[in-house]
């Protein structure tokens, strides 16, 4: 049946029918105007209602209007507060040079209080409409009045007219049957978890509970269970029938009747509260949600409290139709405390007889004025209080349970209490030591060490919750997280007066363990215990890391005992220790603060070679951390590097920038270059590429030569050099001034492409600081192009650091004289020539170290097998330096040069494919080279390649740069097939090299190709640097040349026709030979070298029979 | 005479319930009308608490997420040590 929204009667049916009979009968007329008129006059009366109506409609619309209005209004005001807050801190935020530290910045703890409303179609704002069946439907007789003759009590005659608790306590009494039919162990451990859980959340929720606070504090955990989650009715009933379960049948109607009539006689609302109607008030919810009404019990109990102290709300609050009736009963009756008695009597009457005596009554009356009004707070103690009110049988019941479940509770509160006052003992220890460390303020190290300490505590600070939160995903935190948790404020007290115990306060924290690694570390220098971390590095070197992270922490641990006896700080580092495991699995370690730290202890050589020892434990954990959480590990470093910062002064910051330099440092000397770059490199891709497999691959081979790099560090470290590392601070090129030009120069380059990208002048590549870190920034955003190469190629490979190396090589040359190189050479051809002669006679000097650099950056993370990277660094740095040197020859052939540098790539394992295809268009090239230098870098090219064809061919082809990329889709089988034929080739060639020159003429395939290169070299030999070679080039091409025109001329002709047919009949036959491995190479080689045989035979017998001798 | 009066009265009659016809087609209109009336009123009262409902709830967006705001902010400003580096 459709709610009647408004009524629109019939016009006549409106009008008074007297218009119409009492006229008279005999006029028609008379009694025709008047039901004319009386028409009329129903329309008036509808026009009366519409005017009624529409009134009605438009004053809730004004009035919902109006709401919007205001709340639009206050929502404007709020934005324009914040619009006015902003400006400062917009200036502040630009201001700051990187922006990363903010994301790792601890923030704000801020839970957004949502408020769940209840009884929405239960509320005291019904429409009108509703209410009108309410306010006309009629009082329930004065009954009452005939309860003093009656003897169950007050009530009872009531009741007896009219029980609305009936079919409630029916369809209760089914559900308890229901409940009662589930294990009892069940039931116990759900309420158990329940009420921890219920208590722990109302503590939690606090203040905006303040409403709910009333029915929250009603004794039983399990009532406090059912307030905090009573927003849904589920969880309510089940805490309702695990609690009924325990209780008897008997009991439970008894208190629901109890309950029942506590909701819906306001005045004895204070009666069911002290029956523990819990449960009761569960079933009687239920039961009330199954008439289609959300009524949580909190809710009911609020609105009993309301109805019996203020009546005026009575008509506001309508829980249900029965609370309305009794309210205009008790509207009717002024007789409140009569119905307290009575509902006494009636608990009585009903079952068992609830035990609570008749003050308690009174007791709870206030208590439950109380309750209205209390905060949460204060609620625990009227918990405890209603808890001691309780009826027996609850206590009974529910001891193990309540005593267990606070137990948990208080443990929970505790610990978060002791938490938040050992992150407050920290900063106010803190401050006493900053204080105390004043007076020492001229120490630089003091006051980086505080500087760090003091990020360390704000992070603390800041991170104490969220640690506690993480503590339940690892066994280990979770572990420690308790224990750890409780010793936080006696090393806060201790902190104060010693530096130590401040550490080793901060170090039960878990999620800080590295943090406080670093801070043993530090500790471990500032305490002049040089000898135990010199054992630490002797031990790292020779075993693997995970080896040589614990037994540093141990020692250190070890130190930390000798230098101190306290069993406290001992056990805090030993957490650490555990943390630092944890960190090692990649849970959450937080390093920044240690190399903040690490690089505060860069004092003395000795506290150094201490100090990087953390650092390789911190920096393993960090960076695989990142691997499982494809981060970013530099950003992560600076980020939480940052966040101490934030709190500390500049040189804290200075020192912590120090630190991720100085990390990467301590990998950087001992692994040359080669090292150095796959670190900055892997990094940066993964920075950008977090999903890819792939740089986690990189990453992880990255990781292993941070490894290596560590040991070796280690090693370095106690020759002494730890002084350049920490140079650092002075300059980014004061890093690597003892270890290698090369890597002197690779820095150089990052940044000087960040500063490109950055389009920021300011970063510059002069020695401060904050270029420094600037470098660090750089990785990520060199991974930005790494990033848009792969979005470009979606083969993404790992082998794109090596093409994002070769990228700007080829970009940023501008091109010499290729167009005629480019006439002979097919589409590949001038895909590959035209990427290939940009590189430029200026730029090659600068482009062609810093390629060589990159490439071997490019190599070391690709190099699985260290030697093999080894070898092909050695192959690659020899092709890099040569090209680099060897410009003139590299002009020559524009082709040649990026023939070398694609050779370099497949040494360096990047891309054999890419090689291949650049070979093509270098061969041609090549042969002069060859002819003059068999031991230039073509001969050496040449074996790259083999040994690359054999090696690395199983790799796969990386992705080639963007210029190529346009044209390889299109030559993917063309360039395989030229791959073979130019192995072959060249293998030829190789082979007639040794032979005569004259024979080595007619093998090239293309002889016009090889007669524009041959002009092509006379050309641009005179833009090269190297005049040497340019001579060599030109006098060794025109004498080959000469000789072949001159002896073979005819022959020459000949070929030159041929070699347009040869080149398909050769390409069609590597279709047949095409394989990766060498020996079908080998095969598919002999097979084009006697397909050419034939070619050439069948045009003529001498020429074959030159050919043949060939 | 009396025809012709009876003439005139059913004339008369006729007229009057022609009438009444009209005058209750009149009020039917009318009538009809208050109910379309009616029925727009209800059907803009629909319409109108639908969209004011959908503006309400865009309010509440507004509202948690100027508390956040609020919230970021005034820890921001609140910490300006953030912003010290």
């Amino acid at each position: 049946m459709p709610l009647v929204r408004a009524q629109v009667r019939n016009e006549y049916g409106l009008g008074q029918p007297e218009l119409y009979k009492d006229v008279n009968r005999e006029d028609p007329n008379a009694i025709l105007d008047g039901v004319s008129v009386a028409g009329l006059v129903g329309i008036l009366r509808q026009l009366g209602d519409l005017a009624e109506f529409a009134a009605e409609v438009f004053h809730g619309l004004q009035e919902q209007v109006m709401s919007t209005a205001s709340r639009s209004h206050k929502l404007m005001i709020r934005v324009q507060r914040i619009e006015a807050a902003l400006p400062p801190l917009e200036k502040a935020v630009l201001a700051q040079t990187s922006h990363i530290h903010f994301a790792y910045s601890a923030g704000s703890e801020w839970h957004p209080r949502i408020h769940n409303e209840k009884n929405h179609f239960i509320y005291n704002d019904l429409p009108r409409f509703v209410m009108d069946s309410y306010e006309v439907c009629r009082e329930p007789p004065r009954l009452h009045l005939l309860d003093k003759f009656d003897a169950v009590g007050p009530g009872s005659c009531l009741r007896r007219y009219s029980d609305p608790t009936y079919f409630k306590r029916a369809s209760g009494s089914s559900i308890v049957e229901d409940a009662e039919k589930v294990p009892r162990d069940k039931k116990t451990r759900k309420s158990k978890n329940r009420r921890s859980s219920h208590r722990h959340g109302k503590l939690s929720r606090g203040a905006s509970l303040s409403n709910r606070s009333g029915s929250m504090q009603f004794t039983s955990p399990i009532v406090n269970g059912q307030t905090s989650s009573s927003q849904t009715a589920s969880t309510v009933d089940i805490a309702l029938k695990s609690d009924a379960g325990e209780h008897s049948n008997s009991f439970d109607s008894r208190t629901g009747s109890g309950y029942i009539e506590c909701v819906f006689n306001r005045g004895s609302s204070m009666l069911p509260e002290e029956q523990e109607p819990k449960e009761v008030s569960s079933r009687l919810m239920q039961e009330t949600n199954t008439l289609g009404s959300n009524f949580p019990v909190e809710q009911s109990r609020v609105i009993d409290d309301s109805f019996s102290h203020s009546s005026s709300q009575d008509q506001i609050a309508p829980s249900s139709f029965c609370v309305t009736w009794d309210e205009k009963a008790e509207i009717v009756e002024s007789k409140a405390a009569n119905w307290d008695g009575d509902k006494v009597l009636e608990m009585n009457f009903d079952a068992d007889v609830q035990e609570t005596p008749a003050a308690n009554l009174g007791n709870l009356v206030q208590t439950d004025i109380l309750f209205n009004d209390i905060d949460v707070p204060q609620s625990s103690s009227i918990e405890n209080r209603n808890d001691e009110i309780e009826s027996e049988p609850d206590n009974y019941m529910d001891a193990l349970n309540t005593i267990e479940s606070e137990f948990e509770n208080d443990i929970e509160c505790h610990t978060k209490r002791e938490v938040e006052q050992c992150s407050k003992n920290d900063v106010e220890c803190q401050t006493k030591w900053e204080v105390e460390q004043s007076d020492d303020a001229k120490n630089v190290n003091d006051e980086s060490r505080e500087d760090g300490t003091r990020a360390i505590m704000d992070g603390n600070a800041d991170r104490h919750p969220s640690i506690i939160e993480s503590s339940a995903s690892s066994n280990i935190i979770s572990n420690n997280g308790m224990s750890s948790s409780l010793p936080d404020p006696v090393p806060s007290e201790n902190f104060a007066s010693e530096r130590m115990p401040q550490i080793s306060g901060k170090s039960p924290h878990p999620d800080h363990s590295p943090v406080t690694n670093l801070c043993v570390s530090d500790e471990i220098c500032s305490g002049s215990l040089v000898e135990s971390v010199i054992s630490d590095p002797s031990s790292s070197t020779g075993s693997t890391f995970s080896n040589t992270h614990d037994p540093a922490s141990d020692r250190i641990i070890n130190s930390i005992r000798d230098s101190q006896n306290s069993q406290t700080e001992f056990s805090g580092v030993h957490s650490v220790g555990l943390w630092t495991n944890g960190g090692l699995l990649g849970l959450q370690p937080s390093i920044p603060p240690d190399f903040g730290i690490s690089t505060t202890a860069h004092c003395s050589a000795a506290k150094n070679s201490e100090a990087f020892d953390p650092p390789n434990q911190t920096l393993m954990p960090f960076h695989k951390g990142p691997r499982g959480n494809s981060g970013t590990v530099i950003e992560n470093a600076e980020s939480t590097e940052k966040v101490p910062r934030s709190c500390s002064d500049k040189t804290s910051l200075l020192d912590n920038f120090n630190g991720i330099d100085f990390c990467l440092n301590t990998s950087l000397p001992h692994e040359n270059k080669h090292q150095v770059n796959p670190i900055v490199k892997p990094t940066s891709i993964e920075t950008d590429e977090e999903n890819d497999n792939n740089s986690s691959r990189m990453f992880g081979l990255g990781h292993k030569l941070l490894v290596n790099g560590f040991r070796k560090k280690v090693s370095i470290d106690h020759d002494g050099e730890s002084e350049p590392a920490t140079s650092t601070k002075t300059g980014v090129l004061e890093w690597r001034n003892g270890q290698q030009g090369i890597s002197y120069q690779k820095i150089p380059w990052p940044i000087f492409n960040e500063q490109i990208e950055d389009g920021s002048p300011v970063n510059s590549l002069t020695s401060s600081p904050p270029l420094e870190h600037m470098k660090i920034s750089f990785n990520p955003i060199d991974g930005f192009e790494t990033s848009k190469l792969r979005l470009q190629f979606p083969d993404g490979n790992r082998y794109q650091e090596s093409a994002r190396d070769m990228f700007p090589s080829f970009q940023l040359v501008p091109v010499p004289a290729f167009p005629v190189h480019g006439v002979a050479s097919d589409t590949d051809d001038d895909t590959f020539c035209r990427s290939s002669p940009y590189m430029s006679d200026a730029c090659l000097s600068y482009c062609s170290e810093s390629n060589s650099e990159q490439w071997e950056s490019g190599e070391t993370p690709e190099s699985k097998d260290h030697e093999l990277y080894d070898a092909l660094s050695r192959l690659s740095s020899m092709e890099s330096v040569s090209s680099s040197l060897q410009v003139g020859e590299a002009a020559n052939n524009g082709i040649h040069v990026n023939g070398g540098n694609k050779t370099i790539i497949p040494g360096t394992g990047a891309e054999p494919s890419l090689c291949v295809t650049l070979d093509l268009p270098s061969f041609d090239a090549i042969n002069p080279v060859l002819l003059d230098e068999t031991k230039s870098n073509s001969g050496k090219k040449n074996q790259l390649e083999l040994q690359n064809s054999t090696e690395l061919t199983p790799l796969p082809p990386p992705p080639p740069p963007a210029q190529w990329r346009v044209s390889k889709p299109c030559m993917d089988e063309a360039e395989e097939r030229q791959h073979s034929l130019s192995e072959s080739l060249r293998c030829e060639l190789d082979l007639k090299l040794l032979g005569s020159t004259v024979s080595q003429k007619p093998k090239s395939p293309s002889v016009n190709q090889q007669k524009v290169n041959n002009e092509a070299i006379a050309v641009k030999p005179e833009k090269k640097v190297d005049q040497v070679r340019l001579i060599r080039q030109k006098e060794a091409n025109p004498l080959s040349s000469d000789r072949g025109m001159d002896e073979k001329e005819d022959f020459l002709h000949q070929i030159r026709t041929k070699s347009f047919n040869l080149r398909p009949t050769v390409t069609a036959k590597p279709n047949v030979t095409s394989g990766p491995t060498t020996n079908v190479k080998v095969t598919a080689i002999l097979q084009k070298a006697n397909a050419i045989r034939q070619a050439v035979g069948s045009d003529d017998g001498e020429d074959d029979d030159n050919w043949s001798d060939t | 005479m009396a025809r012709a009066g009876g003439i005139t009265n059913a004339v008369n009659v006729g007229i009057a319930v022609q009438a009444d016809w009209e005058n209750r087609e009149f009020i039917s209109h009318i009538s009809l009308n208050v109910r379309r009336l009616f029925e727009f009123l209800l059907q803009f009262e629909a319409t109108t608490k639908r969209k004011l409902a959908s503006l309400n709830e865009k309010l509440d967006t507004l509202e948690r997420r100027l508390e956040l705001l609020e919230v970021q902010v005034g820890t921001a400003s609140a910490n300006p040590s953030l912003f010290s580096t």
